[in-house]
């Protein structure tokens, strides 16, 4: 098992993270979805 | 008992309180949405609306909420004269007619005051349920009702001079009749 070490510096540079979504445009998906 | 009445953007710290109401009566919102939709939902009007919350003056705690945002998201949030209301709740114990129209009253009052140039109150909700129907019918017009994959839901839609008028006229009436 591989345990990820946060604590180096470039450690979140091994880890595949997910464009941060914007709320807005989230919530304006989800409310076009009623429509 | 009088409850108070507060805009949640006039004390900050009562989003806590909104918010968890929201979410201990989850199951009871009659929100047709999986989770994830209606979180985002509940949360909306925490980023980008406001909320008027019923504080149960013994206790502290909000017995009732209703949470709201401006504009719809067709257009973005752009057509900001358009007020959704995205979740309403009144904790079983305090359910009744009373706080119900207080409710509609303070925030029919609100919108007057502090957002007067909305010019249309809309929200969505479930078709199956001819109860909510029934008292949504008594101030608000059924504009459509649309089937989703998520169920049947309806479009209501009222302004703020009829809310004013119709919440006015209900305040004079005594009576507790309990809501279902």
């Amino acid at each position: 098992m591989i345990i990820p070490n946060f604590t180096k510096p470039n450690a979140q540079s091994h880890i595949t993270l997910g464009k941060k979504a914007d709320p807005k445009n989230i919530n304006s998906q989800n409310d076009s979805k009623r429509v | 008992m009088r409850h108070r009445l507060v805009l949640c953007n006039q004390e900050q710290a009562l989003w806590d309180e909104y918010f968890m109401l929201l979410l201990q009566h989850y199951e009871e919102l009659s929100l047709p949405y999986d989770f994830e939709m209606s979180f985002g939902f509940i949360g909306n009007p925490i980023l980008q609306g406001n909320a008027l919350v019923a504080i149960d003056p013994d206790t502290g705690l909000a017995v009732a909420a209703l949470g709201f945002v401006f504009g719809t998201g067709a257009d973005r949030f752009e057509n900001a004269q358009i007020c959704q209301v995205e979740a309403v709740c009144i904790s079983q114990a305090y359910r009744h007619t009373m706080l119900f129209y207080a409710m509609l009253r303070r925030f029919a009052h609100s919108m007057a005051e502090q957002y007067p140039d909305t010019s249309a109150i809309q929200f969505w909700s479930p078709a199956d349920r001819c109860d909510l129907r029934r008292l949504f019918g008594k101030f608000c017009d059924k504009i459509k009702t649309n089937e989703k994959s998520f169920g049947r839901i309806d479009l209501f839609q009222t302004d703020v001079p009829r809310l004013l008028a119709y919440s006015a006229r209900r305040g004079n009436r005594k009576g507790k009749e309990h809501l279902s």
